[in-house]
């Protein structure tokens, strides 16, 4: 196991009403005891409202923070003794901070961080080679990271966060703000590294597609609690509460039958649309079909950010 | 962490424009202060003045450095704290990175206006000089930096610090003008230890051995007092914002 978490909890001080000159604070629980474990070359989402504590989590799993109680073991380390061998092994993005100097070429940040990270000569230069071919910024390397686009600085930013081949790679929204094309690049890059190299990357993000595309597993935390913890499509079968469904018919047969029925559809002209409970689906359906002479009928699921949504407003 | 150094002066360099108005301003100010100096001063204190102006100017990199820090602390955290360096180290050399080509072109000017006057002075002086200084300031920054995490803002310790650092240093008025009393007192701080005394050093062809060691004693003292209150800090640090 790479990473064993047991029940982090984190406190944060917030003013506890107006002050003259002596603040006077209050503490709010911000995690309340998680727990999970993340094995290696897992690709793991951690979803959750703003303020719910996914990026606190971050923090002290990167050792930025420590939390007041609770365990956590990464590699063998505790993520906030912030030992040097520990922080060699992580790897961290978010993508409104940057790994990157502005000022000069992107190849500087990188020697940088060769530095930082102490990597032999030999190392590097083929990386360097290996990573920004997979993103596609060869070309970038001397350029200064001020005059980069969005999208060139934002994949410089993921290479920057791989460079020194990372063993727990935590990344916060790294797709945000990008447009389509770049978007998918990051992520098949994210695919094919986490496959290539068995890197245990956390993301956490709004985006339910990068989810879809990326994440088997996800963590799902409210309000400081882990709500959440399986693979990403039993998510749906969790907590989809309602199909969708739609139709069209050639004439109504049992005119009866549509009282039962009009809780749950709406006709217009000759179709029907509407939500069915998912405990109810087979008797609505059969209901359907006796009062309707069907010709076509389509039940879907809701799309996971449709589930997401509901979670998150309940 | 050379290259974090070198990273700095790249940057400096990219801005070659400013260097050169740097240089410039360094010849106009030294031009308008000479001609306030030689009003309150006599003429002999020139040389002095240029050493404190060109040779050593205005080396209070750490209150940049404790200003950048402090930032970090305040606007939340820094990626830096997630690596495996101490973001202070990185702060610091990198700023002594972006200072050194300005220094170093300044240096050159100072050198040569002293020449230009025909004015003795002992150059290796102020180079030994210059680790105990970085030292210090590096020390100092430190020891401001510590309060960053309880106060949020460290600008007015910045403020006094800097206004100390210019008097005592020897910035406003030669300190050979000051009383023994007031020399006694003045001294026993480090500001003057690393400007007037290496100043008077390097025209006077000697710099006494206490200086090197009043700016160590210092240092060690600002390290000592700082280091728990920085550990204590962590431990306090909410790193806010996303």
């Amino acid at each position: 196991m790479l990473l064993r978490a047991r029940n982090i909890t984190k406190y944060f001080n917030v003013p506890a009403g107006k002050f003259l000159i002596f603040p006077r604070w209050k503490k709010v629980k911000v995690l309340k005891g998680i727990s999970f474990n993340i094995d290696e070359g897992e690709f793991v989402a951690l979803l959750g409202p703003n303020g719910s504590g996914k990026t606190t989590t971050i923090k002290i799993l990167s050792g930025i923070l420590t939390p007041e109680e609770g365990k956590v073991e990464i590699l063998g380390y505790v993520p906030w003794e912030r030992k040097a061998e520990f922080l060699k092994s992580i790897g961290v993005l978010f993508g409104n901070r940057s790994n990157l100097v502005f000022d000069v070429p992107l190849m500087d940040s990188f020697l940088l961080l060769k530095d930082i990270y102490g990597l032999s000569e030999d190392f590097f230069n083929k990386r360097v080679k290996e990573l920004a071919g997979m993103l596609g910024i060869s070309s970038l390397l001397n350029t200064p990271v001020r005059k980069l686009s969005f999208g060139q600085r934002m994949r410089a930013e993921v290479m920057a966060v791989f460079l020194h081949k990372p063993k727990l790679v935590m990344l916060d929204e790294p797709t945000i703000g990008l447009d389509p094309v770049v978007k998918d690049e990051v992520r098949k890059f994210l695919k094919n590294i986490n496959k290539k190299e068995k890197v245990t990357i956390i993301l956490t993000t709004h985006n339910i597609q990068d989810v879809e595309y990326l994440c088997r597993r996800t963590l799902l935390i409210k309000n400081g609690e882990l709500i959440w913890d399986g693979p990403t499509e039993a998510l749906k079968t969790k907590y989809v509460k309602f199909k969708e469904l739609e139709g069209e018919f050639g004439r109504i047969k049992d005119r009866r039958k549509l009282k039962a029925l009009s809780r749950f559809i709406q006709i217009k002209g000759n179709r029907i649309k509407g939500k069915v409970p998912k405990h109810l689906q087979i008797k609505l359906i059969k209901l359907l079909f006796e009062a309707f002479e069907l010709k076509s009928l389509n039940i879907r699921e809701p799309e996971l950010e449709e589930i997401i949504k509901q979670i998150y407003g309940e | 962490m050379l290259n974090v150094f070198t990273t700095g002066v790249k940057e400096s360099l990219q801005f070659k424009w400013a260097i050169l108005g740097n240089v410039f301003s360094s010849f106009i100010s030294l031009f308008l202060l000479a001609s306030v100096w030689t009003v309150f001063f006599p003429r002999d204190y020139l040389p002095y003045f240029i050493g404190v102006y060109l040779i050593l100017p205005s080396f209070q990199v750490y209150s940049y450095i404790a200003h950048e820090y402090a930032n970090i602390i305040m606007k939340g955290w820094d990626l830096t704290m997630a690596k495996p360096a101490n973001t202070f180290l990185i702060k610091t050399l990198y700023m002594y990175g972006t200072y050194a080509p300005d220094y170093l072109i300044n240096l050159v000017i100072g050198t040569l206006t002293l020449y230009f006057f025909n004015i003795n002075f002992n150059l290796p002086v102020v180079i030994v000089s210059l680790p105990f200084i970085l030292i210090f300031e590096m020390a100092l920054a430190y020891f401001i930096t510590s309060f960053s995490y309880f106060f949020y803002t460290t600008w007015g310790i910045r403020v006094l610090l800097r206004l100390l650092d210019t008097v005592f240093g020897g910035f406003v008025f030669p300190l050979y003008l000051l009383s023994e009393q007031g020399k006694a007192i003045v001294f026993s701080f480090p500001f003057a230890h690393k400007c007037f005394f290496v100043v008077d050093g390097m025209l006077n062809n000697y710099i006494p051995f206490s200086s090197y060691i009043n700016l160590v004693l210092w240092s060690m003292i600002l390290f000592i007092i700082a280091f728990p209150l920085h550990k204590k800090g962590w431990k306090k640090f909410e790193g806010l914002g996303g």
